[in-house]
């Protein structure tokens, strides 16, 4: 009898877990939980690659190679309302412009508010350790950047 | 068999034309005499010559008739090629018509003047060269450093080198307490290079100069060796490559000529007789050449002595020192050897010749010092710079990363208003020299010719040495070190000889990054990089400065106006060479309106605003971007309208050194950047793409 019990109670525990991972209401993720992570671009208009990391205090770190030579690393604080996202780099400049988002399968979408012709989507990726340490700080009021220490 | 001609010994005291009129004479050789027109500096009993191709090619097989043909009715007695040993790259060395020099020589009590008169008649002679020796870029001044290390001088360095928060020349955080002049930034900024590389034994820069001291403990571990000759016999020449027991480079100075065997028409095919010269000798002088190298490649990281620009992480990976003994003593070596000591870097790998030499002679265009011109034909031109145009030659390229050699000159103590020569030449690196004050030192050489500035440090009256540059040393009486011999000899020293390094220095730093990155430039990409990573030198160029003469023993106000723009194109950055290297990054720019791209960051800081830059795009970029104006240079900001939405390229030309009081006087080198531009229809204005 009492080993009928625990497989009842297993059973009941399968279907709970079941639950939770076909959405359910106590476990749907927000966009802004969506958005946090870190990020690599699969598709711009511009010839660049782009690493974005959205963190869960406001900031975000953005390592960009646009033409030659090592990422520049550019970080600042983002904001979402709704689905609009916006920003602010560290030495003051606001994001050129913001961005309409949406995150499906692992996918953000970014749509310029200011040319809905501009479409960008990054996929979920850990930025590469060699990306971060090789990068150079562009941004004047940031930190130096990190580098092995010789 | 072909009988060896340069041992032949014409008696021809006969046949000399006494009574040649002397204004004949003059005028003839005025017209042949090429390099330096005076004989104040030239070497006894030795001249130098170039001969026709038929009459070099006679020369060459040994044709005796040839010979007594060329020395007769002058008072020379021998004549053999002015080549010491056969160039491994013969097509070079016939481009550049070394084949066709010939060294004549005569007792040394008859005046140079008038065998070179008595050679201007021959018909066959197309030009002469007085066989001058070399003239070091110095003071003579060195002061032994001989302080204790404390614990904070062991821990404030990037490297554990005792030494290092001693050298503003590296790092010039502007702390007074150790340097009492010190503006923070009057450095090479290098700290943060090093976090990329610290040199790459694949790059071997030669240092023509005193001996570099092999058994010095900062340098014994960054020589160029040459394994053969280390491993080999003694009195042997190992390695076959014509010197004998070349262990760790040459020594020049005195050394002989090829006295037989050269008898392989006109260089080809046939066997160079060994050249024997003396062996290095670093004690002699004031060890200029162990400084100047210290600056370049003195190992990092090793708990001893000083820091260098190149010279590694610690790792056995710094750039490596060859010698080529140019000086020793009070003893120089003659236009002859300096050309041997430029085709023996060549020929045993050297990518960069590093030159702390100069001539003080009033030169003061490229035609009066080469004679000729030298772009479009290098006739006439003096042997030795033959000899340099070989080593820079793309066909000797030395490093894989690089197409083509490099060479760096001091610009000079004279306080002249332009560099001396060999460096003024438009296709070598003159370097000038400022102080930990960012200001320049008293004594450099400035304006025309001269191509960038670094630290040379300055002497100052009643101030302690540190001032001046600290580097690696050797011990004899002119220091009154203590530490005779010991390997373990650092000191003092100042002059554009110490600030030339810090350029082959950061040259070789750069050479070593791109290795790291497996990329590879001409040399003219790779000067015009070096030339546009530099920091603004010419915003401190008002008012007066005191300058210590060392020659009078008296201080000095200078004029700094006169400075102003004539010190190359900036101080030399290693940080911003590195980025260069690596790639310049695209400039996003907003579509529709009118932008102003910062040229600093291409150009050098304070580069834009000193020169007249010219702006240059090709038409598929200019209709990428929908460009209708033409983009131009104000206060130093590319303005530029791209009314379309895409990506293309503009580049910006300039030169410098150019004399521009003097239509034929020294010329100038061009550099360029390219600048890669992104138009979107929205940007930022600090480039990030969000």
């Amino acid at each position: 009898m009492k080993r009928i019990l625990y497989i009842i109670a297993a059973a009941l525990m399968v279907i709970s877990c079941g639950d939770k991972k076909n959405g359910g209401n106590t476990t749907e993720l927000t966009l802004e939980q969506k958005l946090y992570g870190e990020w690599h671009s699969t598709k711009l208009a511009i010839d660049a690659d782009i690493y974005i990391s959205f963190m869960e205090n406001g900031k975000f770190e953005m390592y960009q190679q646009i033409g030659e030579g090592a990422h520049r690393v550019f970080r600042g604080t983002w904001n979402l309302e709704d689905d609009l996202l916006s920003g602010k780099y560290n030495d003051g400049e606001e994001w050129a412009a913001a961005y309409r988002i949406s995150v499906e399968d692992k996918t953000l979408t970014m749509t310029s508010a200011n040319d809905a012709a501009e479409v960008s989507r990054f996929a979920q990726m850990q930025i590469p350790a060699d990306v971060k340490e090789g990068s150079v700080v562009v941004v004047k009021s940031e930190e130096p950047a990190e580098g092995p220490v010789l | 068999m072909l009988a060896a001609i340069s041992a032949v010994c014409i008696s021809c005291t006969e046949g000399i034309r006494e009574n040649m009129p002397d204004v004949q004479a003059e005028k003839t050789l005025a017209e042949k005499i090429v390099g330096d027109m005076s004989a104040d500096n030239a070497m006894k009993g030795s001249l130098l010559i170039m001969v026709d191709e038929e009459t070099a090619e006679r020369l060459g097989n040994g044709d005796e008739a040839a010979v007594a043909d060329i020395l007769s009715e002058t008072s020379a007695s021998e004549v053999a090629s002015a080549l010491m040993v056969r160039p491994k790259n013969m097509a070079a060395a016939r481009k550049y018509g070394l084949h066709r020099w010939f060294s004549v020589s005569f007792d040394e009590d008859i005046p140079v003047r008038k065998v070179a008169e008595q050679m201007a008649l021959r018909p066959e002679v197309e030009s002469i060269q007085y066989n001058r020796l070399q003239e070091q870029v110095t003071d003579g001044q060195a002061v032994a450093f001989e302080a204790v290390m404390t614990r904070s001088d062991a821990a404030e360095g990037y490297f554990d080198d005792p030494w290092l928060s001693r050298q503003w020349n590296l790092v010039n955080t502007g702390d007074k307490t150790v340097v009492p002049n010190a503006v923070a930034g009057a450095d090479v900024n290098v700290k943060d290079a090093w976090r990329l590389t610290g040199g790459d034994p694949s790059v071997v820069v030669a240092v023509f100069d005193c001996a570099v001291c092999s058994m010095h403990e900062d340098l014994k571990d960054a020589l160029w060796v040459n394994e053969a000759e280390v491993n080999g016999t003694l009195n042997v020449d190992d390695d076959g490559n014509g010197f004998i027991d070349d262990k760790y480079g040459f020594n020049f100075v005195g050394c002989s000529k090829i006295t037989k065997d050269y008898v392989d028409g006109i260089l080809e095919g046939g066997s160079f007789s060994e050249v024997k010269g003396n062996n290095l000798n670093w004690t002699a002088g004031s060890g200029h050449g162990t400084h100047v190298a210290g600056i370049i490649g003195a190992t990092n990281s090793n708990g001893k002595g000083v820091s260098s620009i190149a010279g590694g992480t610690g790792n056995g990976d710094g750039v490596r020192l060859m010698t080529c003994q140019i000086f020793e003593g009070t003893k120089a070596a003659s236009d002859a050897q300096n050309a041997a000591a430029f085709i023996y870097a060549a020929d045993n790998g050297a990518c960069i010749a590093q030159c702390s030499y100069g001539s003080s002679s009033i030169i003061t265009s490229d035609d009066a010092y080469i004679n000729g011109n030298e772009d479009a034909d290098i006739k006439g031109s003096p042997f030795e710079n033959r000899a340099l145009r070989y080593f820079l030659d793309p066909s000797n390229s030395n490093h894989e990363c690089l197409e083509g050699n490099i060479a760096i000159f001091a610009a000079g103590n004279h306080k002249n208003p332009y560099s001396s020569y060999p460096g003024a030449l438009p296709y070598v690196i003159s370097v000038t020299s400022f102080g930990a004050d960012f200001l320049p030192g008293g004594y450099t050489n400035y304006g025309p010719g001269c191509k960038i500035a670094a630290p040379g440090g300055e002497y100052i009256e009643g101030s302690a040495n540190e001032t001046m540059i600290l580097s690696t040393g050797v011990s004899n009486a002119n220091q009154g070190s203590p530490a005779a011999d010991s390997g373990k000899n650092y000191q003092f020293m100042q002059g554009t000889s110490m600030a030339c390094p810090h350029v082959s220095g950061v040259v070789a730093l750069g050479l070593s990054y791109a290795k790291k990155l497996g990329k590879k430039f001409t040399r003219e990409e790779f000067t015009s990089m070096l030339l546009t990573s530099v920091n603004d030198i010419d915003s401190r160029m008002t008012g007066t400065k005191r300058y210590y003469d060392l020659g009078s023993n008296s201080w000095t106000d200078i004029q700094l106006g006169k400075y102003k723009g004539k010190m190359g194109t900036g101080a030399v950055d290693a940080w911003q060479f590195l980025m260069a290297i690596e790639g310049t990054p695209s400039v996003m720019v907003e579509a529709g309106s009118n932008a102003k791209i910062d040229l600093d960051g291409y150009m050098g800081e304070g580069v834009a605003e000193r020169f007249d830059l010219v702006v240059d795009i090709d038409a598929a970029s200019r209709k990428a971007l929908g460009i209708e104006a033409d983009p131009v240079v104000r206060n130093g900001k590319l303005e530029v309208c791209c009314k379309a939405v895409g990506s293309g390229k503009i580049t910006i030309s300039s030169s410098v050194g150019k004399d521009t009081g003097m239509a034929d006087g020294i010329g100038s080198m061009a550099f360029s950047r390219e600048i890669s531009i992104v138009s979107r229809p929205f940007a930022t204005g600090n480039g990030g793409w969000l």
